[in-house]
């Protein structure tokens, strides 16, 4: 009975909605739910992944990096080095246009770079040996350097943000700090404005002008070939409801499922679950270098024997099958991997982070502040297994809850803890951005130049400038083990371990790549 | 009656402005800082300070009042932040699924609610009545989301009737607007439909043992219209008073059953500029919910009249 007055029911409300012209979704349309919102729509003006994911689907870059970590080109169809190693010469491909129509020209490109340089750690870094940017033709231009620099392809190519989209020069012209209001891009897709509802649902249209690359498409690099029609990204907070809704059909990829949704995903015969970023994520303790004890090295170091990243990991994420522990600032499974220094990341020890801190002269009655973002679903527990480890060995830890966006604004305070200040923060990042040592303001010694906390240590920074200074990886490998073993005896920040997330796709849906960092857009295909 | 209405219009403008003051020093004094959620993880202090000084937020709080005050007065509710969208333009976005959620949601409270609670109140300790009290027990202590992850897994999975999440808008077609808000509509008035049934329920038990119920059954009245005309007409005025405070409720629940269905209005809106810090839209969100409390009350004033003779203004 019931059976029957199911089907009837069904029948009459997909009849309904036929009537309508509404009920049956288009084959080339992908309903995809992405991890957040989208906040900001410059890649310029913000770090976040969600901003950056936009910024590939309607922008295209010069270089983009491969599953393997290898610049490849782009827009770029030709380089030409000078011997001395100090002028290179790009020329853009045959073919590219804006979302208007127009070309792309070289002067587009020198100046969607001089606005990147204004905002982007590794931009500046490149900004400092730059002597200038030339334009030889509509499709020519060189950047010319006053010494050989050893970053400007991985530069061009960097995955983590912000990333040196190029934009046509009328919108590459505003301001860096103010946010753009013309979203032409020349990427594979257009940002369709008027459909756009933030909090709700974000549209992008295939651009018919698009020519892709003949090579096959490899992370970011290769052939950029849109196979669906239209992209819409819809905002569901709720993880039951987006679980509902992929089971359904409403949606087709969902990016971010928590971990214990997966066996129900991977029961489900119409879904499929994936990997795409084995790099994932790192997790981080920061201290307040400017506050006792943490002004003082010996207490930071004392963290670092405290740290049991399995502890961090299994709060984090949970699932073995997903998280690994790292001795190594930098990401394991990057070229730059080292474990040099990180003994106590290996073999954590309590008595002897107990006996640094008596070392550093610390009073265990005093309270050491700790912030805890309790809205935040990494920093919060990783938060609670520090706390744990700390009063184990007898620190009195005073532990002060708040949301994401209090945290932000107390751990710029450089005050006294008894005024409102801090000694240890949590945080993470996508795991991009800690594969070099200079990516990220986080690796930073320049005190109050650098990021919350304020590590001050110029040899930090000299060996940041060697690392982009020197060629080739074998180099690079071993500035990047000189620079972990200083970041140790300085006790930079501790790494608490790294993980990766996964997405679930109904099987309709082929072709996403694994791209070491956020989703790419091109190449999925998406079955009737 | 309209010496009332002016009076009561005009005092809305001395409430909205104490709101709008209270709103803007509460935002700029509680913790948060939107340039650091714009800049992200990794930017430096310059970053962030450069985008604070673009935001006009490095202003001191009495320049940056005056501003948003000088815009208000002049229609403007100002710029998001993040999206750079209006103020407007975002509460116009998100205003029909809200409105059509809290007018689906309070037809079906109200009509299902007052012809339960006056047969229940008229029948009282009859099995209806005992029923109706169960239900109500029940519809008061289910959470709304717990309610909604029901309705989606039963309705929208299992038997395939409704969809999981979204809205439509009346605009494409009256049936697929209906679809895509029955689940949601049920879920959230299913709590307000307990609560007015038990106040009218209530109201009219009390009414039914007032002399001029005896008098009108004396008269030969039928127990009908002794119940509809008498006794129900004379208990209005507490099932007005929280009819409008559900609706007032309505505001917070919406908040819930939007995330819940995944719909896109005003409830959502305001919570996501929360936790960024999007002041303008905060602002603008709150002014535009003062007013509405304000229109309720007044309208549940004028609406006392109606119902009562002996009300009068």
């Amino acid at each position: 009975m019931l059976s029957r007055l199911n089907k009837t029911c069904r029948a009459l409300l997909a009849s309904a909605c036929l009537l309508a012209g509404l009920g049956v979704a288009e084959a080339t349309t992908l309903r995809f739910v992405p991890h957040a919102d989208l906040q900001a729509l410059d890649p310029m003006g913000s770090t976040a992944d969600i901003v950056k994911m936009h910024g590939f689907l309607i922008y295209d870059t010069l270089y983009s990096l491969d599953a393997n970590f290898v610049p490849q080109p782009q827009m770029v169809k030709d380089l030409k080095i000078s011997d001395d190693r100090k002028t290179y010469r790009f020329t853009l491909r045959d073919g590219l246009k804006w979302h208007d129509g127009k070309p792309v020209k070289a002067e587009d490109a020198t100046a969607s770079l001089k606005r990147w340089m204004a905002r982007d750690a590794a931009g500046q870094l490149m900004g400092r040996v730059l002597v200038e940017m030339k334009i030889v033709d509509d499709s020519t231009f060189e950047l010319v350097f006053k010494e050989p620099y050893g970053l400007v392809l991985e530069s061009l190519s960097k995955v983590a943000s912000n990333i040196p989209f190029i934009m046509p020069k009328r919108v590459a012209e505003t301001d860096p700090f103010k946010e753009i209001q013309d979203y032409t891009g020349s990427g594979p897709y257009r940002f369709v404005a008027k459909e756009w509802v933030p909090g709700n649902k974000v549209v992008y249209e295939k651009f018919d002008g698009y020519v892709p690359r003949s090579e096959p498409a490899s992370a970011f690099a290769g052939g950029k070939v849109a196979n669906v029609d239209r992209i819409e990204w819809l905002i569901i907070r709720d993880q039951q409801t987006a679980m509902a809704a992929l089971l359904s059909g409403e949606i087709d990829v969902w990016e971010n499922p928590s971990l214990d949704l997966l066996p129900v995903l991977q029961a489900a015969p119409n879904l499929a679950t994936q990997v795409i970023n084995k790099t994932g994520k790192q997790a981080q303790l920061y201290f307040n270098h400017t506050q006792p004890p943490f002004d003082n090295p010996k207490a930071r170091q004392a963290m670092f024997w405290l740290t049991k990243q399995q502890d961090y990991l299994q709060a984090i994420n949970g699932n073995p099958d997903f998280y690994r522990t790292c001795a190594s600032f930098f990401v394991c499974g990057t070229p730059m991997e080292t474990d040099a220094g990180l003994e106590a990341l290996k073999a954590p020890d309590p008595a002897k982070a107990k006996a640094l801190f008596k070392e550093a002269g610390w009073d265990f009655a005093k309270p050491i502040v700790v912030l805890d973002p309790t809205d935040e679903t990494t920093a919060h527990p990783a938060t609670v297994v520090t706390v744990q480890a700390m009063r184990d060995i007898g620190l009195k830890v005073d532990v002060q809850a708040m949301d994401w966006a209090t945290l932000l604004k107390r751990r710029n305070s450089k005050e006294p803890t008894s005024n409102g200040g801090w000694n240890i923060v949590h945080s993470y990042t996508g795991g991009q951005v800690v594969t070099t040592p200079v990516w990220s303001i986080a690796f930073s010694g320049a005190c109050e130049k650098g990021l919350f906390g304020w590590p001050c240590d110029q040899t930090i920074e000299d060996l940041r400038l060697k690392w982009a200074m020197v060629d080739g990886v074998e180099a690079k490998k071993a500035v990047a083990a000189e620079f972990s073993r200083r970041a140790f005896e300085t006790g930079h920040h501790v790494p608490l371990g790294q993980w990766t997330t996964y997405l679930a796709r109904s099987k309709k849906v082929t072709g996403l790549l694994e791209t070491q960092d956020v989703p790419a857009f091109w190449n999925i295909k998406k079955a009737d | 009656m309209l010496a009332f209405l002016a009076k009561r219009m005009l005092a809305v403008i001395p409430v909205m402005a104490i709101v709008a003051v209270v709103v803007f020093l509460l935002l700029r004094l509680s913790p948060g800082d939107p340039a650091l959620v714009i800049a992200g993880d990794n930017a430096d202090p310059e970053a962030v300070q450069r985008i604070r000084v673009a935001l006009g937020l490095d202003q001191p709080l009495v320049t940056q009042f005056w501003v948003w005050l000088r815009h208000m007065l002049s229609g403007d509710l100002g710029t998001s932040i993040f999206s750079k969208l209006p103020v407007t333009d975002l509460i116009l976005q998100r205003a029909e699924p809200t409105l059509s959620l809290a007018l689906a949601t309070m037809v079906f409270a109200i009509g299902v609610a007052i012809p339960l609670g006056t047969i229940a109140g008229a029948t009282a300790g009859s099995w209806l009545d005992r029923s109706l009290m169960a239900v109500s027990v029940v519809g008061f202590s289910l959470p709304a989301f717990v309610l909604g992850y029901c309705m989606i897994y039963v309705f929208a999975l299992q038997l395939g009737w409704a969809p999981v999440q979204g809205f439509t808008s009346i605009s494409k077609g009256f049936l697929p607007f209906l679809h895509s808000i029955a689940l949601p509509a049920l879920t959230l008035g299913l709590a307000y439909m307990v609560l007015i049934a038990r106040i009218t329920r209530a109201s009219v038990l009390e009414m039914m043992g007032e002399d001029f119920i005896r008098t009108a059954r004396a008269k030969g009245v039928v127990e009908r219209l002794v119940v509809t005309h008498h006794a129900l007409r004379n208990a209005a005025i507490p099932i007005l008073t929280i009819i409008g405070i559900g609706v007032a409720l309505l505001i917070s629940g919406v908040v819930v059953i939007e995330t819940v269905f995944n719909i896109p209005g005003i409830g959502r809106l305001v919570v996501d500029a929360i936790l960024k810090r999007d002041y303008p839209v905060i602002q603008g969100v709150i002014l535009l919910f003062s007013a509405v409390y304000v229109l309720i009350n007044l309208a549940i004033d004028v609406g006392y009249a109606f119902l009562d003779p002996r009300v009068r203004y």
